[in-house]
């Protein structure tokens, strides 16, 4: 079963000048339920296009995107979103801004509360409920923004470059810890990255996008036994790695039938 | 030198010291260039004959403050009242916005002060007029920076409420004002200190009471020692409602300042 399906979609934006600019055309992919995968490409391709499409955040020009438990689930039970950006309120403490996504739809609960603290533990911050945002480090910000996008066990979660604003070594931490927290959950994530060790460490599927709008991604299924450390000296890793590389300047050999 | 003048200043409280010393220093000069170029007590007062003033003068004067203080405070109350709510509404429809925001631009465009003796002659001599005039030069910049706070929400934030499910006023209440407060209380400080001017030339036009009032009467009376008195009760009176919009922020919304750093 397929958790997103975008068919045949096409996304134009209005210009400043009153004119259209088309960011994706006739995008067909089918993100299959509990996989990770990443859309990788270069600047401009339409990554976050996809996810807001995904999103609800704008509605295709035309064709349809399909999500599973459209019918039944609200806000973040549905589909949570983390950006490049933490985005955390700084009017409220760390545990607050957790709970936010629960308050929208409903009374937080004592149930809710324990989730809240639960993944905060997973991350290594349990010290940190009762604190003001601005007092934590880059990285630590993050990981509350992943633990508010987890809050309601989301049948989806969507995110845009979600590291990339972090400095190498944590980004490296908190790549392992996403990874760990998708193996334990198999919660179904679409992934935008540009960089290409990160995606290939992390997902279960590659799609590369091209500049040319309206080519088609290129899949490419990651096979890993496991996802420390160590993976990233392998050979398996490396002709990974090497060929969405590939894939992503155009050269040849990149499709592996996935 | 003056690293070593730096690193001393740093060290200490004397930080917090310097501007004190820099008013008393002024003070100081005030009083001996008086006395020094004899300078007449009906053209420039020295601060020894304000401070006498207000020891003769104190209880009487304070009837006045409070006269003051009452058209401020009344003045400034209903501006909040006003501009807040509105504020909100212009934010969030835009309907509204399009259609006020021009009318809104150009009410402001009109000086108040050249305004207030057509209120007088429309609303009369009494509270009224006063307090329409405080609120028409407070009400403004709460406004403005309350539409502006409301706007300046990042883009992310909104989308990530949208994709949390969030109603529109769901979206005002929990993210929009919220983040809009460190805006509205710049607004406040700028409305609070422009409501002072707003009560002075309402009394200037329309009273038998308050400071204003008495500036304009004791400068009839060539009595420039008490018009200076009230001048400095009415400095004294805008800097502690500044500083009380200050003591508000930091009690109810300590994160704000902490945000604004
Ligand atoms: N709001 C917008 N209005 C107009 N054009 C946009 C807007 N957002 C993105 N675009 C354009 O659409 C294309 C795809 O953008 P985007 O999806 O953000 O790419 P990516 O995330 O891969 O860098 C780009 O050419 C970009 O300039
Ligand atoms: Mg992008």
């Amino acid at each position: 079963m397929d958790a997103i399906r975008f068919n045949d979609v096409t996304v134009q934006y209005r210009t400043r000048r009153g004119g259209a600019h088309t960011a994706l055309k006739n995008f067909d992919l089918a993100v299959r339920d509990q996989e990770f995968i990443s859309l990788v490409g270069p600047s401009g391709c339409g990554k976050s296009t996809v996810l807001r499409a995904a999103a609800r955040l704008i509605a295709p020009t035309s064709g349809s995107i399909a999500l599973e438990g459209e019918r039944t689930l609200r806000g973040f039970e549905r589909v949570a979103i983390v950006f490049q950006r933490p985005n955390l309120l700084p009017w409220l403490n760390v545990l607050d801004n957790i709970l936010y996504p629960v308050r929208v739809l409903r009374r937080v609960s004592q149930e809710d509360r324990a989730r809240a603290s639960a993944l905060l533990k997973m991350v290594g911050l349990t010290d940190a409920s009762q604190r003001a945002p601005e007092e934590l480090s880059g990285g630590m910000q993050q990981r509350v923004a992943i633990c508010r996008a987890l809050v309601l066990n989301p049948k989806i979660l969507l995110m845009d470059e979600p590291f990339s604003a972090l400095d190498a070594l944590t980004r490296e931490e908190i790549q392992f810890e996403l990874r760990r927290i998708h193996e334990a959950t198999r919660m179904t994530t679409l992934f935008v990255t540009h960089s290409v060790s990160e995606a290939v460490l992390l997902s279960d599927r590659i799609a590369i996008m091209s500049s040319a709008v309206g080519k088609a991604p290129i899949l490419c299924q990651i096979e890993l036994n496991e996802r420390s450390e160590d993976v990233l000296t392998t050979e398996k890793f490396t002709t990974y790695a090497r060929r969405v590389r590939n894939g992503i300047y155009g050269r040849s050999d990149a499709a592996v039938a996935a | 030198m003056q690293r070593l003048l730096h690193r001393f200043c740093k060290g200490t409280g004397v930080k917090r010291l310097l501007p004190v010393a820099a008013f008393v220093l002024f003070l100081l000069l005030w009083q001996a260039g008086t006395s020094i170029f004899k300078v007449p007590i009906f053209i420039l007062p020295a601060p020894s004959d304000i401070l006498a003033e207000f020891a003769s003068f104190g209880l009487h004067m304070l009837g006045h403050a409070g006269a003051t203080l009452e058209t401020i405070l009344l003045g400034f109350a209903l501006s909040i009242l006003i501009a807040i709510p509105l504020g909100a509404l212009i934010a969030s429809w835009r309907l509204l916005s399009d259609a006020l925001f021009p009318l809104i631009v150009f009410a402001h465009a009109i000086p108040v002060i050249a305004l207030a003796p057509i209120i007088v002659v429309s609303l009369g001599t009494g509270l009224a007029a006063r307090v329409v005039v405080v609120v028409l030069i407070s009400f403004f910049p709460i406004l403005v920076s309350t539409v502006t706070g409301l706007r300046a929400t990042p883009a992310d934030v909104l989308d990530l409420s949208r994709v949390a499910g969030s109603s529109h006023l769901q979206r005002l209440r929990m993210i929009e004002l919220p983040g809009a407060i460190p805006f509205v209380f710049n607004g406040l400080r700028i409305g609070v200190s422009a409501a002072v001017i707003g009560a002075v030339v309402g009394e200037f036009v329309a009273s038998d009471r308050g400071l204003g009032y008495l500036v304009v009467h004791s400068t009839t009376n060539f009595d420039i020692r008490r018009a200076m008195s009230a001048v400095v009760l009415l400095a004294l009176i805008s800097v502690m409602l500044y500083q009380s919009m200050e003591w508000l922020q930091k009690a109810l919304f300590p994160w704000s300042l902490k945000a604004e750093e």
